[in-house]
């Protein structure tokens, strides 16, 4: 009786050392399981991080090349940009004079009604040249005034073939291509200065420079898909630094227009 | 040479208070995300009519 409990006893302790060494083999399986999994846990988070630190760069790039692109269609760094070239070639004075202005001269004949509005676009150290050669040109025509447009880039601008085009409300004007003028008649003799104004009004609100042109072209296309609002916000940027910037150009010319008399014991001397 | 130094007064490029700056503009773009990664191609585009030379990512 004792033998054969004895004999069951011996036949459980094989079974469960059997099933012990059983387990333990799956206990190792696990661990290696686990192990693995561990390492591949370790190398997906070396590469989440790899993924977001080529994201972080991705962005940082697009920052850099947004800077460096975008900000090329806003006056103030367009400008910005045109005088450091300048300054690396000349010095700053002379810089300076090779900025470009946009501006009109409008005269008033003394024979009829009419009058003749020129464009001109020049340097600034070419201003009071480009303004006496008119002058001298008009003789039947006396000076109604100088006004300012815009700083220009540049760049040959697309202004000549935009006047071309341009209509003035209320206003008929005859445009010539060869002297970069319109040819009013005035329909008030004395309606020339509204005349003027309301030209100068209309031209001011036009995109003339030939960034603002490229931009135009390039964001019409059907392959460009940077978001309106972007654009908008550029544009509505780049205007508002020549609007801002406008009274001071004013100043500028009008500076240099006045600068064409000297003043002496003699009176007034005209020296261009 | 009055009229030369209001030029640039005008463009307030000396003290680096400009009237608009274009830099912080586009600041401004990106921070309220105007601009997404898949805008990278049309930077790229605009780069290339500028004349601006963008290197590879």
């Amino acid at each position: 009786m004792l033998s054969k409990k004895v004999d069951h006893l011996i036949a459980m302790n094989v079974e469960q050392s059997t099933e012990l060494k059983q387990q333990s083999s799956e206990i190792k399986q696990l661990l290696k399981f686990g192990k693995d999994t561990s390492k591949k846990l370790d190398i997906a988070n070396e590469n989440i991080n790899i993924v977001i630190d080529e994201i972080a760069t991705l962005k940082s790039f697009t920052r850099t090349i947004a800077h460096v692109t975008l900000a090329m269609w806003i006056g103030a760094t367009v400008m910005k940009t045109q005088l450091a070239n300048l300054r690396a070639r000349y010095n700053p004075n002379v810089a300076r004079q090779h900025l470009k202005a946009s501006f009109v001269v409008a005269f008033r004949s003394t024979i009829d009604n009419t009058m003749k509005v020129f464009f001109c676009n020049t340097n600034f150290k070419d201003i009071r040249d480009r303004i006496k050669s008119l002058y001298n040109r008009m003789t039947d025509y006396n000076m109604i005034g100088v006004r300012m447009i815009s700083l220009a880039s540049c760049e040959i601008n697309v202004e000549l073939a935009m006047l071309r085009g341009l209509e003035f409300e209320g206003i008929h004007v005859d445009y010539e291509d060869r002297l970069k003028a319109f040819n009013i008649e005035l329909a008030n003799p004395n309606s020339h200065e509204a005349v003027l104004d309301a030209i100068v009004n209309h031209i001011t609100k036009q995109r003339l420079q030939l960034y603002q042109s490229r931009m135009d072209e390039l964001s019409e296309s059907h392959d460009f898909g940077i978001d309106d609002k972007v654009l908008n916000k550029i544009t509505t940027a780049d205007s508002a630094f020549f609007d801002i910037t406008r009274p001071f150009w004013s100043n500028v010319l009008r500076l240099l227009c006045l600068a064409r008399y000297r003043y002496s014991r003699y009176g007034c001397i005209q020296v261009w | 040479m009055y009229a030369m130094r209001k030029i640039e007064e005008a463009m307030n490029l000396n003290d680096g208070n400009r009237v608009v700056d274009g830099n912080r503009v586009v600041d401004d773009i990106l921070d309220n995300g105007g601009l997404s990664d898949a805008n990278l191609a049309d930077l790229r585009k605009i780069a290339e009519v500028e004349g601006i030379e963008v290197p590879e990512e």
